[in-house]
């Protein structure tokens, strides 16, 4: 598997679970845990889906 | 000179604008449920979801959410057919029934429909932005401008850019929406409380169909044919299109209903504040109106470029300025909002009834080849039709006005051209 079918892979399952976690925890620290991942994966997929798509 | 210039014309038009899509160009149907779901995902179907909230207790709303999409496939599904068979976009799909000249006057009816689409929009998220940062009024006004300015960057680079916008938004889309839903259910007190729901004033069932008709009807019955003419097979473009509106539009929709019901406000921007979720609200509301403004643009200058026959992203950057002028008027509010569905869930019904008559019942399912057809300048038939149905769609009192409109149009148009013996194209192939 190249590195940009990875990327977007890892990039998608990351937003999940950063989106049920920044809305759906109520600890402060899992919330922003959980806006950090949803930020990140969004330039993970941007990275992988820009050159693979299936 | 002149063959020269032709050839040039057609190596700059990537986006096959004035010509069929070729068949080595076509697409897959995860490729295009990418594109039409990206459009689909709008924040309007969630503002309209809401909307009926205010009027309709959760089993109404899912009634009416069923009943206007079911409607919307239809549609949809007969106009991906016939977009994916010929490879046109819907501007050259018109020529067939209105003419050649014809055919520019109801392609600049779309874009201008579109373009009050795209402003809301825009002016939406400008004053969802201005909200979670504290502007003011001045803030607010700039923030809607610069949106309808930088959503048109999309539609400038064309399809594959706005695939790729797709890849990234349906999933935040999707997984957010569900999660904001998840935590609406929560603050109402779950399943049982949400079907005990009752609403503080009364919509009968016909006016939430019409409006869940309205949310869409003018994206089914023609921005559909511009991604459609992408597909493959009518089986990628049929199934590509009930995903987006089954899946996504009744997804959108239910979300916004539950999301206001627990709030107690139709507004969007102040329901997911009111829950503290800026940054997964900011991402949801960028994801979700990019991708459906950018294939609404895209759209748009494809018609225009058929009408005015200048260039794409020339006539983009004028649509821009104009566009982000509009915001400025603030469009945004509901009232504004639910006035512009009812009434394109009454006007385009009978335009999308003169397409789908024009091509299985006049021709019978069968297109000359676009590029081996003429086209006669001016078609008056349905001009004539689409005038009488709208008059005939206010006038009748039973029924729904957005399938009256439907079945008036390919009733009337199919009438008036068989006893008229009009012929707008002619096969040149023949001819010679």
């Amino acid at each position: 598997m190249d590195r940009y079918k990875l990327s977007a892979l890892i990039g998608t399952v990351i937003m999940g679970i950063g989106s049920f976690m920044g809305c759906l925890a109520e600890n402060p620290v899992y919330i922003n845990t959980g806006n950090a991942l949803l930020v990140v994966s969004i330039l993970i997929m941007i990275y992988g889906y820009s050159r693979w798509q299936p | 000179m002149e063959q020269q210039n032709q050839n040039q014309n057609q190596a700059a038009d990537t986006e096959f604008s004035r010509c069929a899509v070729p068949l080595n160009q076509r697409k897959t149907y995860f490729s295009l449920t990418i594109v039409w779901t990206g459009f689909v995902f709008v924040i309007t179907s969630m503002m309209a979801g809401g909307g009926l909230a205010a009027g309709m207790d959760f089993k109404h709303i899912i009634l009416a959410t069923l009943g206007g999409n079911i409607f919307l496939s239809i549609i949809a599904v007969l106009i991906s057919i016939i977009a994916c068979k010929t490879g046109l976009t819907f501007a050259l799909l018109t020529r067939y029934s209105f003419g050649s000249t014809g055919s520019k006057a109801a392609s600049i009816f779309v874009p201008v429909v579109n373009l009050g689409w795209y402003t809301i929009q825009a002016a939406t998220y400008g004053h969802f932005v201005a909200q979670v940062f504290h502007m003011g009024q001045v803030g607010e006004g700039i923030c809607m401008a610069v949106s309808a300015i930088v959503m048109g960057i999309f539609a400038m680079c064309g399809i594959g850019a706005i695939t790729i916008l797709g890849y990234i938004a349906i999933p935040a889309i999707v997984f957010l929406s569900i999660a904001t839903a998840i935590r609406s259910l929560g603050v109402i007190g779950g399943m049982e409380a949400l079907f005990a729901y009752v609403p503080s004033s009364d919509m009968p069932l016909f006016t939430g169909i019409t409006a869940v008709i309205g949310t869409w009807v003018l994206s089914t019955a023609t921005c559909i044919a511009d991604i459609m003419r992408y597909a493959k097979d009518t089986k990628a473009a049929v199934s590509a299109t009930l995903t987006g509106l089954l899946g996504g539009n009744i997804l959108m929709i239910v979300c916004g209903a539950i999301a206001a019901i627990a709030m107690q406000n139709s507004d969007l921007t102040v329901i997911l504040l009111g829950f503290g979720l800026v940054i997964p609200s900011l991402i949801l509301m960028t994801t979700n109106i990019f991708t459906t403004n950018a294939a609404n643009l895209y759209s748009t200058s494809l018609n225009l470029s058929n009408a005015f026959k200048m260039e794409r992203k020339k006539m983009l950057a004028i649509l821009l300025v104009l566009s982000a002028l509009a915001t400025l008027t603030k469009p945004y509010e509901i009232g504004f909002l639910f006035t512009f569905l009812n009434i394109l869930g009454t006007v385009v019904p009978p335009l999308s009834g003169i397409i789908l008559s024009d091509y299985f019942l006049v021709h019978k399912g069968r297109y000359a080849a676009y590029d081996k057809a003429s086209f006669c300048k001016w078609n008056p038939v349905p001009w004539i039709t689409w005038a009488i149905s709208i008059a005939l769609v206010y006038m009748i009192p039973f029924g729904l006005p957005s399938l009256n409109g439907i079945i008036l149009g390919a009733v009337l148009y199919t009438a008036l051209m068989a006893i008229s013996k009009q012929r707008v194209t002619t096969n040149l192939a023949e001819e010679a």
